[in-house]
C-alpha cells in the first residue's frame, strides 16, 4: 500500500513538473554495495522541483533544460549532476565521511566528535546487545579503553565494580556517575544494609545489589564513557570517578515501528575446585589418626569400602534458566515522535534460590510544539525482585559447600534436610541454608524528566529541564525456625524495611552557538539545582507462630522498630565555552561552581576548572598530500579540576545515637566531627591522539593521562589505641576529612580496523587496552600511616602503604618447609610462645633442644618456615609485608565481527593481566587444620612424616609414645612438597596469611560469541515483516587462567572496604547459552 | 509578543536560581540530635552516659571469658590457642577485645569533654556523669595493662588528632599505666557522689574507691618486687569499702548472677546491658558461647563442647568422674560456677519446673514450652561439665525477671564486674606478701571467713592465720569464670612468674577421653555410674613454662597498629604523668 502511494507521488510530482518542462529524466540511484538508495532526494537545483527515490532507488523527474539536478540521501554525500541531454541519469551515492563524523553527547549538550577535545569513549546499542547482560555497567567490560568493569558477584542482576582510570579515591564512592537522559542515577545505596538487609549480604561498602540493575539495557541506544578532566568538569563535584552518560531510545517520525526481542539462555557453573572425596577423606582422616592428631574412627577404617559420598558442590549449583522479552513501538509524525517499550526478564541464579526478574516500561516522547519551542518527556518504571544469597564470607553457602563433609548425605531418610554435626565442629547445611534463608528485595523506581527547548534565535537556545526520580524498596530478611543438629534455630525472625527516596533537579541552561567564516563558537552557561529526600522504616520481630507466613506483625517478640529519615542538596552553576577555527583549532573551557550539604558552612563551596585544546593536524594544508593515506588526524590536550563529594551527610557534625542500655535510654556520640571537611579534588592531564587511515579502514586512538586526586576523603586512619576501631555499633567514628593523595597515570589504546570490506564479506576488528599505575602518593598524618583492609571481621588483608599502590595484600613470606628437627631448631622461632633464647642484642635464637619441640604445640617439622623480614630471630608482625598487588599492570578487549552475506559472527575476548588473587577461600577450606571439614585435593600433596628410625621403641619417657612424637626421629617423607603437614592445633600458624595463598589473578577469556543471522529483505516483505533476526551467544566459554579458585574476576570486596581481589567464595560468573530473536515490522 | 514571553520565563527561572542557596545547603543531621542540642538537661546528660556500661564493652566479651578464663586454666576450649597460649596479634577475640576496650577509653574521654562544657545543668549531676565516665576509663585501662601490658596512654584522643601526634606515640611502661589508672580514679573520686548502700546500678564514689583498691594490689608487684606502700594503700582502700560503702555480700551465693538482681549491694560495678539488642552491642550475649545448644529457643547457643576445665573441678575437690551420689560438695559455688551430673538449678527454665542437667540431655520431651524438641540429644561437653554464671535460662525466665523477651544473642542479665566479695579477698592478699606468706591480721580473717561462710555454710573457721596459697585459692573459688583469674596470675607474676608458671603447669588443662556421654546416659536411664573407661587425655598439652611467661608479661598487641605506629615495636618510654589534665 505504501509503495503505491509513493508511486502515486512520484506521478503527480511529474504530472506538475511537465506544465513547464521538456526533459524527463529516470534512473537509479545506489550506494557503494550496489543496492537501490531509498528515499533519496532528487531536486531540480535552485527551484522546489523534486522527487523522491523508490524502494529499489529507482526515480523519474521531469527539469527544464540546463538543469542541475542535486541527489542527497542522509549518510551520503550530495551529488550534482548536469542534465544536458541525458535521460537517463544513474548515480552512485558515496558514504558522507563528514556524516561518520557522529553527534556524540557530552554534559548538558551535545558536540560533533570532530569537536571533542577530551577524552571519551562511545558505546553503540550493537556493542551492548552482543553481550548477555542483566545491567548496562556489565557491558562495559573489555569494551571501553580505560574502563575497568569487575563483576562482584556472577548472581544474577548483580552488581560490577566499575573503575574509569583506575582507582582514584578509597572509601568516599568510587563508581563513575551515571546520567541517563540527564538524570543524575539515583542509586539508593550499593550496600545490602542501605536497603535494610542488615549484613546478610556481607558488612562492606559493595554488595551484590546492583543500582543499575533497575535499568533495561535494551532501552539504550547509546552510552558516552567521559573519561578526562576536561570531559567531566561540567559535572563539577560529581565528576572525579569518570561519567557515563546513558541514552535512551527515543522516536523517529514515520509509521509505528514494533519490534519484539526475545532471548532464552542456560547457564551453568562450569568449574569445580577439586574436594577430596568421601574415600579420599577417610584417608586423610586415618593418616591423621595414625600420627596421632584425631582418634581413630571406625567409619573411616575401610576407605575402599565407601563410596564417593555427597558432592556438595553439585548440589548448591544447578543449570539456570533465563529468559527475557521486550516490545517495543516506535514511529510519530514531524512534530510528535514517540518511543515506548516493555519489558520482563527472569533470571534464575546458578546458585540454588537465588533468582532476578525485572519488569519495565519507557515512554519517550517529543513534540516540536512551534517552530521555536520543543518539548520532550521521558519517563521509566521499573520493578525488580531479587532472592539474593549469602555466597561468599565465612559465613557463605559456596564455603559451607566446601568444608561439608562427603560423608554427610543432603538428605536423610525421611526426606529432611540431614544436619552434620561432628565432634566440636558444625557446619550448616548449606543446601539448607540457601533453600532456608531468604533474602528478599524489591525495588520499584519511576524515573525520568521533562524538558523544554525554546529557540530565542537560531543560534540560541534555551533548555529547561526537570528531573525526577522516585525509588522505593523494600528487603525482607527471614531466617525460619530449624532444628537440624548444629544447625538450630528455635525462633524464626524476620527483618522487612522500607525505603522511600525522591530526587529531583532542575536545570536552565542557554546556549548559544554560531560560525563566522571559519570561526565557530558554542557559549553555554547554566544553573542546577537538586534535592534527595529519603526516609526508612524497619520492623524486626522473632517468633512468628510459623515459617509459613512471614508477617513481623504476627510475631511474639519484642519488635523493635527504626525510622530515619534526611535529605541531601547541590546547587550548580556551570558553563562551557568551544571555539573552532577552520576545524583545525579547537578550544574548550568548562567551569562549574558546586556547593553541597554534604560540607559545612566553612567549606561549602568549589569551583572546577578545566581547559581543552585540539589541533586537527590532518587538515592542514601541508598534510594535504598524506590524506590518501591519513584521512583524519587530531592532536589534544586537555587539563582540568572535578571534585568527589560522596561521602553521606553530616560528616562535619556529630550526630548522636541512641542505645538501649540495662540503666535505661542510652545516646552516644557517634562520631567524631571534622568541620573543615570539604571536597576531594582531582586534577588530570591528558594528551590523546586520534587517527584514521585509509579512508577510515584503520584508526588508532592513543591516550595518555596523570590522574592526581587530592584531599581524598576518607575516615582518618587510626590506630586502634584511639578507640575508633571497635565495632561500628559502639566504637566513636573515626573523623572523615580530605587526608591522602592518589595518583593514577596510565596509557590506552583503542586500534578499529575493517582488514576485509568486499560485497558479501566484512571483518572488523576492535581491540583496546589499558595500562593504569596506581599509587598513593601521600596520606596525612605520619609517614607511617597506611590505609587497612579486611577479610572476614577485623582480619587485616591488605595494607595500602605510602608510596605503593593501592590494596597490597599484606602478609607473611614463605621460606620452604621444615625438613628435620634441626632445620626447626636453626630458626628462625616461629612465634612468641615458642622455645626460644633471647641474647644480649635481643635477638631472639629458637631452643636447640630437641626436647622442647612437640608436635602438638610447637613449631614441628613439616611445617612452613616463614621469613624473618627484620632479622630479629622471630616471626612478628614485623614480617608482614607486601605479598602482591590486586590491581593489574593492564587490561584488555578484543572484538572480531565477520558478517558473510546475512551471517554475522562476533567474537569478543577480554582479560587482565599482572593482578593478584588473595584465595581466602582456600585459606580457610584448605588449612588442615580440622579432620572434620572436607579438604581440597591439594592436600593429597601435603607435607608427610615418616620416621627416620623405624625401629626406635619408646616408652614414654618425656611423654613420647611413638616415632611421631620424637623430635629426633620424624622427618619429611616427601621433601618437594609446598604444602606444611596437616595439624589439627596448628601450633605454628601455617594458615596465617602468607604468599601461601596469592595467586596470579591474570586470565583470558572468550567472553562473548555471537552468531547471528539476519533474514533477507526480500523473503521478509512477502510477510510485512521489516527485520528479522535470530542469534545465539555464549558467554564466558573459556577462562585461560592459572588461578586455582573458581573464577579470577574478582573484585571489590563485600566484605570491607580497601580489599580488592580477595576471594572468600566469590559467587563465580556461569557460562551462559542463549537463544535470541529480534522482530521488526 | 512570544519573546516577551520567553524572557519573562527565563528571567524567573534565573533569579529563582540566583536566590540564596545557602539555607538550601544547610541540612544537618535531621533525625536525630546532635551533640551541640543535646546535653541540655540533667536527664539528658545522664542519658549521655548510661551507654558507658553496656554498648562500647561489647566486643570485650569473648576476649575477657578467653583471657581471664582459658588462660588460667578453668575454661576447656579445645584446640584454642588461648588454652595452649599461642594466641597471636592476629587473633580474633583477642583484637576485638583490644578494640572495644580502647573504644571505651574513647568513647569516656568524648563524653567527659563535652560535660565539660554543658552549662546551666545541675553541678552534681555533672560531676556524678563526669565521674562515672573516668571511672570506666579507669577500668578499661585496668583490663588494658593486665592484658596487654605496656600500653600508650591516651589521655584525650580529640587532642592527639588535633596535633597529629597519635601515629608516634610510644608504649608506657606498666608503672606509668597503673599510676595513670590511679590520677584517673581519684579524680573521679572527687566527682562521684558517696551513696551508701547504693542500689541503683550506678557507679559511686565507693565503687571507684574499690576498684582503685584492686588497682594498688595489683600494681603492687609491678616492678618485681612487692612494694608495700601500695598494699597498705589498697587495704586501707578495701577498708572503708567494707565498712562504709554500706555494700553487703548477698546471702545466697548464686543470687549475684540472677536478673532480679541486676542491681543489688554486692555489686560494685557493672554491666548493665539491655535485651533489645538497640543497637547490636547493646546487649549481653554471653550464654550463647557458654550453655549447651537448646538451653534457650533462640538457636543462638553453642558452647556445649567447651566447658569448665577438670583443673577447676580439682579446686572445688570434686570429679565429673565420680558417681554425683558419692559427691561431697560442700562449697554451694561449685554448682553456682559448673553444672555437673545430678544437679538441678531451680532458677532455670523455672516454667518447666527448674533445669536438671542430665534431663535436658536424655528427655526427649523435657524443654522450654515454646520449644519441645530444643534439648540436646547428647553431653558433649570434654570436661563433664557446663558453665552456670553467666547464663540466664530461657525466654520464659527472662520475660519473668525483667518482663522484655529475650532474643538471639540478646539478654538483659547484668554482668558484675567488681563484686564486694573481691574487694573482701583484696584485703586479705594486700595483708600478705606474696606466696610463702600468711597473716592474722585480724580483719583479713574476718573478710577471708565472710567469704567462706556463705560459700559454705556453717562453716565457720577457728583458724588464726591464713596464707597466701589459700587467698589465692579462695579467690578462684570464688570468682571462677568471671573473667578475673588469669589477672591474679599477672599479678603474681610481676614479682613471682616461677609460681605462676608452676600452678599453671600443674592444673589439669586437659579434657576427658572416652565416652562420658554414655556414663552420663547410662546414669541417667538406669541410675548405674560407670566411669571407670574414661581417662584424663595426659598427652594433649602441657603449656611450656616460656610460652606462660611471654602472655603473663603481655599478650600480642594488635597488629595493624604497627602498620600505622612503628614507634609501638620500640621500648616503652616513660610518660610524664604531670601532663595530665581533666
Amino acid at each position: 500500500m505504501k509503495h503505491k502511494l509513493l508511486a502515486l507521488t512520484l506521478a503527480l510530482l511529474a504530472a506538475a513538473g511537465s506544465l513547464f518542462a521538456q526533459n524527463r529524466v529516470t534512473g537509479t540511484v545506489t550506494d557503494d554495495s550496489g543496492y537501490g538508495v531509498v528515499g533519496a532526494s532528487v531536486m531540480e537545483k535552485g527551484t522546489q522541483n523534486g522527487a523522491v527515490t523508490d524502494l529499489d532507488g529507482n526515480y523519474a523527474i521531469t527539469v527544464r533544460p540546463g538543469a542541475t539536478l542535486v541527489f542527497s540521501s542522509i549518510g551520503y554525500a550530495t551529488q550534482e549532476v548536469a542534465v544536458g541531454n541525458q535521460s537517463t541519469i544513474n548515480v552512485l551515492l558515496k558514504e558522507d565521511t563528514e556524516f561518520l563524523d557522529e553527534v556524540v553527547v557530552v554534559g548538558y549538550g551535545t558536540m560533533k566528535k570532530s569537536d571533542l577535545a577530551g577524552a571519551s569513549v562511545s558505546m553503540k546499542e550493537d556493542a551492548i546487545k552482543g553481550s548477555i547482560i542483566t545491567n548496562i555497567d556489565q557491558s562495559l567490560q573489555g569494551r571501553a579503553a580505560g574502563v575497568t568493569a569487575v563483576q562482584t558477584s556472577g548472581a544474577p542482576g548483580s552488581s560490577s565494580s566499575i573503575r574509569v582510570r583506575g582507582q582514584a579515591t578509597i572509601n568516599a564512592n568510587a563508581e563513575p556517575l551515571y546520567v541517563i537522559d540527564g538524570v543524575i542515577m539515583q542509586g539508593g545505596g550499593s550496600s545490602g544494609a542501605d536497603f535494610g538487609l542488615g549484613d546478610a549480604l556481607g558488612n562492606g561498602a559493595v554488595s551484590t545489589v546492583s543500582p543499575l540493575s533497575t535499568l533495561n539495557p535494551s532501552d539504550i541506544v547509546s552510552m558516552e564513557i567521559l573519561k578526562d578532566a576536561s570531559a567531566t568538569a561540567i559535572y563539577g563535584a560529581q565528576g572525579a570517578n569518570g561519567v557515563v552518560l546513558i541514552t535512551t531510545k527515543r522516536g523517529k517520525s514515520g509509521e509505528a515501528k514494533f519490534s519484539y526481542d526475545g532471548m532464552f539462555a542456560v547457564q551453568r557453573q562450569t568449574k569445580r575446585i577439586g574436594l577430596l572425596n568421601l574415600r579420599e577423606f577417610a584417608e586423610y582422616y586415618n593418616d591423621l589418626a595414625s600420627v596421632g592428631m584425631v582418634e581413630a574412627n571406625d567409619y573411616y577404617s575401610d576407605p575402599s569400602i565407601l563410596g564417593k559420598g555427597t558432592n556438595w558442590q553439585d548440589a548448591i549449583f544447578r543449570t539456570a534458566l533465563q529468559h527475557q522479552h521486550q516490545v517495543s513501538a516506535q514511529g510519530g509524525t514531524e512534530k510528535v515522535q514517540y518511543y515506548v517499550s516493555g519489558s520482563y526478564m527472569d533470571q534464575q541464579g546458578t546458585i540454588i534460590g537465588s533468582d532476578f526478574q525485572r519488569f519495565s516500561v519507557r515512554a519517550n516522547l517529543d513534540a516540536q510544539l512551534k517552530k521555536w519551542w520543543k518539548i520532550g518527556l521521558s519517563a521509566a518504571f521499573s520493578n525488580t525482585n531479587e532472592n539474593m544469597k549469602l555466597a561468599d564470607s565465612d559465613e557463605g553457602i559456596i564455603g559451607y559447600s566446601l568444608t561439608s563433609l562427603p560423608s554427610a548425605p543432603i538428605y536423610d531418610q525421611d526426606g529432611n534436610y540431614y544436619s552434620i554435626t561432628m565432634k566440636n565442629y558444625a557446619i550448616i547445611n548449606p543446601v539448607a541454608m540457601a533453600m532456608l534463608e531468604q533474602i528478599k528485595l524489591n525495588r520499584q523506581k519511576t524515573s525520568g524528566n521533562i524538558f523544554s527547548d525554546i529557540n530565542f534565535l537560531p543560534q540560541l537556545v534555551w533548555h529547561a529541564e526537570l528531573d525526577y526520580d522516585i525509588s522505593y524498596s523494600k528487603a525482607e530478611t527471614f531466617n525460619p525456625s530449624v532444628n537440624l543438629g548444629s544447625y538450630q534455630r528455635a525462633s524464626n525472625e524476620v527483618r522487612e524495611q522500607k525505603n522511600n527516596s525522591l530526587y529531583w533537579a532542575l536545570k536552565n541552561y542557554l546556549t548559544y552557538s554560531n560560525t563566522f567564516g571559519k570561526h565557530s563558537i558554542t557559549a553555554m552557561v547554566g544553573q542546577e539545582v537538586w534535592e534527595s529526600r529519603w526516609d526508612y522504616e524497619s520492623v524486626f520481630n522473632t517468633a512468628l507462630p510459623s515459617n509459613e507466613v512471614v508477617n513481623p506483625y504476627l510475631g511474639t517478640g519484642t519488635p523493635t522498630i527504626g525510622y530515619g529519615y534526611g535529605s541531601s542538596s547541590m546547587a550548580s552553576f556551570f558553563t562551557r565555552e568551544t571555539y573552532n577555527y577552520d576545524n583545525r583549532y579547537i578550544a574548550t573551557y568548562t567551569f562549574r561552581y558546586d556547593g553541597s550539604s554534604n560540607f559545612g558552612p566553612n567549606k561549602r563551596w568549589a569551583p572546577f576548572h578545566s581547559f581543552a585544546f585540539a589541533w586537527r593536524f590532518s587538515n592542514e594544508k601541508f598534510m594535504e598530500g598524506a590524506k590518501n593515506v591519513l584521512n583524519d588526524g587530531k592532536l589534544r590536550l586537555g587539563w582540568g579540576q572535578t571534585g568527589n563529594a560522596g561521602i553521606g551527610s553530616y560528616k562535619w557534625g556529630t550526630s548522636m545515637t541512641k542505645v538501649a542500655t540495662g540503666l535505661g535510654t542510652g545516646y552516644r556520640q557517634s562520631n567524631l566531627p571534622n568541620p573543615n571537611i570539604m571536597w576531594e579534588k582531582q586534577q588530570q592531564f591528558n594528551v590523546g591522539l586520534d587517527l584514521s587511515f585509509f579512508n577510515n579502514r584503520l584508526s588508532l586512538v592513543a591516550e595518555w593521562y596523570d590522574k592526581k586526586s587530592n584531599d581524598m576523603l576518607m575516615p582518618l586512619q587510626l590506630p586502634s589505641y584511639m578507640g575508633t576501631q571497635g565495632n561500628g555499633s559502639s566504637a566513636l567514628a573515626a573523623p572523615w576529612g580530605n587526608y591522602g593523595t592518589i595518583d593514577n597515570r596510565g596509557f590506552e589504546f583503542t586500534l578499529t580496523a575493517h582488514p576485509v570490506e568486499t560485497k558479501d564479506f566484512h571483518w572488523s576488528s576492535e581491540g583496546q587496552i589499558s595500562f593504569n599505575q596506581n599509587k598513593l602518593v601521600a596520606l596525612a598524618g605520619t609517614a607511617s600511616a597506611a590505609i587497612v583492609g579486611y577479610g572476614q571481621w577485623n582480619d587485616v588483608v591488605s595494607v595500602s602503604n605510602v608510596g605503593e599502590s593501592l590494596y597490597g595484600f599484606y602478609g607473611y613470606v614463605t621460606d620452604g618447609i621444615f625438613q628435620n628437627i634441626e632445620e626447626v631448631m636453626a630458626g628462625p622461632v616461629q612465634g612468641d610462645g615458642m622455645p626460644h633464647t633471647v641474647d644480649d642484642d635481643g635477638i631472639w635464637h629458637a631452643s636447640t633442644n630437641p626436647a622442647d619441640y612437640n608436635q602438638y604445640n610447637t613449631t614441628w617439622v613439616g611445617d612452613i618456615r616463614f621469613k624473618d623480614l627484620n632479622g630479629d630471630g622471630h616471626i612478628t608482625e614485623a614480617d608482614r609485608t607486601n605479598i602482591g598487588s590486586p590491581m593489574p599492570v593492564f587490561t584488555f578487549g578484543w572484538t572480531n565481527t565477520f558478517t558473510y552475506k546475512n551471517w554475522d559472527l562476533s567474537v569478543f575476548l577480554n582479560g587482565t593481566y599482572g593482578n593478584k588473587v588473595l584465595n581466602y577461600l582456600n585459606m580457610r577450606v584448605g588449612n588442615m587444620k580440622s579432620a572434620w571439614a572436607n579438604q581440597p585435593t591439594s592436600v593429597l600433596g601435603r607435607t608427610q612424616l615418616e620416621a627416620i628410625d623405624s625401629g626406635k621403641t619408646y616408652d614414654g619417657t618425656g611423654n613420647v609414645w611413638n616415632w611421631f612424637e620424637d623430635p629426633q626421629n620424624v622427618r619429611v617423607k616427601n621433601p618437594g612438597a609446598t604444602l606444611p603437614r596437616a595439624t589439627t592445633g596448628d601450633p605454628n600458624d601455617n594458615d596465617r596469611l602468607s604468599d601461601r595463598y596469592i595467586e596470579d589473578g591474570s586470565y583470558l577469556r572468550v567472553k562473548n560469541i555471537t552468531l547471528g543471522y539476519t533474514f533477507p529483505k526480500k523473503w521478509l516483505q512477502k510477510v510485512k515483516i521489516e527485520n528479522l533476526r535470530v542469534q545465539v551467544n555464549i558467554q564466558n566459554l573459556l577462562t585461560f587462567t592459572k588461578y586455582t579458585g573458581y573464577d579470577p574476576e574478582i573484585g571489590a570486596s563485600t566484605a570491607s572496604v580497601n580489599v580488592m581481589g580477595l576471594d572468600n567464595g566469590r559467587y563465580p560468573s556461569p557460562t551462559m547459552y542463549s537463544l535470541g530473536v529480534n522482530v521488526t515490522f | 509578543m512570544k519573546n516577551v514571553l520567553k524572557y519573562m520565563a527565563l528571567g524567573v527561572v534565573v533569579m529563582l536560581g540566583m536566590s540564596s542557596c545557602d539555607k538550601f545547603l544547610d541540612r544537618p543531621a535531621e533525625d536525630s540530635y546532635n551533640s551541640q542540642n543535646f546535653y541540655q538537661d540533667a536527664n539528658q546528660c545522664i542519658q549521655g552516659v548510661n551507654y558507658l556500661y553496656n554498648s562500647p564493652w561489647y566486643d570485650v566479651i569473648r576476649g575477657f571469658y578467653r583471657v581471664g578464663e582459658c588462660f588460667s586454666g578453668n575454661y576447656y576450649m579445645g584446640s584454642s590457642p588461648y588454652l595452649q597460649f599461642t594466641v597471636n596479634g592476629s587473633d580474633k577475640e583477642l583484637r576485638d577485645m583490644s578494640a572495644s576496650l580502647w573504644a571505651v577509653n574513647a568513647n569516656a574521654i568524648t563524653v567527659y569533654n563535652r560535660l565539660k562544657e554543658v552549662t546551666g545543668v545541675d553541678q552534681n549531676t555533672l560531676n556524678m556523669c563526669m565521674g562515672e565516665a573516668l571511672t570506666w576509663k579507669a577500668f578499661a585501662y585496668f583490663f588494658l595493662v593486665r592484658s596487654f601490658g605496656e600500653v600508650p596512654i591516651v589521655h584525650d584522643m580529640s587532642s592527639m588528632i588535633a596535633s597529629g601526634d597519635y601515629n608516634s606515640v610510644y608504649k608506657a611502661p606498666k608503672e606509668d599505666v597503673y599510676n595513670y589508672i590511679v590520677i584517673l580514679l581519684e579524680k573521679a573520686m572527687t566527682l562521684l557522689p558517696k551513696k551508701v548502700a547504693n542500689k541503683d546500678g550506678r557507679i559511686d564514689y565507693y565503687s571507684a574507691e574499690a576498684l582503685l583498691a584492686k588497682v594498688y594490689l595489683q600494681k603492687a608487684g609491678v616492678t618485681g618486687t612487692l612494694n608495700q606502700a601500695d598494699l597498705d594503700k589498697a587495704a586501707q582502700l578495701a577498708k572503708d569499702v567494707i565498712q562504709n560503702s554500706g555494700r553487703q555480700l548477698l546471702e545466697v551465693y548464686s543470687d549475684n548472677f540472677r536478673m532480679e538482681n541486676n542491681k543489688n549491694l554486692e555489686a560494685l560495678i557493672s554491666w548493665h546491658w539491655d535485651a533489645s539488642a538497640q543497637p547490636w552491642t547493646a546487649q549481653n550475649s554471653f550464654q550463647s558461647d557458654l550453655a549447651m545448644k537448646g538451653f534457650d529457643e533462640f538457636g543462638d547457643v553453642w558452647g556445649e563442647w567447651n566447658g569448665p576445665s577438670i583443673a577447676l573441678a580439682d579446686q572445688f575437690g570434686v570429679s565429673a568422674l565420680a558417681d554425683p551420689a558419692q559427691r561431697s560438695d560442700v562449697d554451694t559455688r561449685r554448682k553456682a560456677t559448673m553444672m555437673l551430673a545430678g544437679d538441678s538449678y531451680d532458677y532455670f527454665w523455672t516454667g518447666n519446673g527448674g533445669f536438671d542437667y542430665l534431663r535436658f540431655f536424655y528427655d526427649d520431651d523435657y524443654g522450654p514450652s515454646s520449644n519441645p524438641n530444643a534439648s540436646a540429644k547428647s553431653m558433649n561437653s570434654p570436661t563433664g561439665a557446663g558453665c552456670v554464671k553467666f547464663l540466664y535460662g530461657d525466654g520464659n525466665d527472662h520475660m519473668a525477671a525483667l518482663g522484655v523477651s529475650a532474643g538471639r544473642m540478646a539478654y538483659g542479665l547484668s554482668t558484675h564486674i567488681l563484686r564486694l566479695a573481691d574487694i573482701y579477698l583484696v584485703y586479705c592478699e594486700a595483708k600478705l606478701h606474696g606466696p610463702g606468706s600468711s597473716t592474722s591480721d585480724a580483719f583479713a580473717l574476718d573478710c577471708y571467713n565472710a567469704v567462706r561462710n556463705r560459700a559454705i555454710p556453717g562453716a565457720v573457721s577457728a583458724k588464726t592465720s591464713i596464707t597466701f596459697e589459700e587467698v589465692f585459692k579462695e579467690r578462684n573459688l570464688e570468682l571462677a569464670l568471671e573473667g578475673d583469674r588469669w589477672y591474679d596470675y599477672v599479678r603474681v607474676g610481676y614479682y613471682n612468674p616461677d609460681f605462676a608458671v608452676a600452678d599453671i603447669q600443674a592444673q589439669r588443662r586437659n579434657s576427658y577421653g572416652g565416652d562420658l556421654n554414655e556414663v552420663y546416659k547410662a546414669y541417667y536411664t538406669n541410675g548405674v555410674w560407670d566411669a571407670s573407661a574414661i581417662v584424663y587425655n595426659t598427652d594433649e598439652f602441657t603449656p611450656t613454662a616460656n610460652a606462660i611467661k611471654a602472655k603473663l608479661n603481655a599478650l600480642p598487641f594488635p597488629s595493624e597498629d604497627v602498620v600505622y605506629n612503628p614507634n609501638l615495636e620500640k621500648e616503652a618510654q616513660p610518660f610524664d604523668l604531670s601532663t595530665i589534665e581533666f
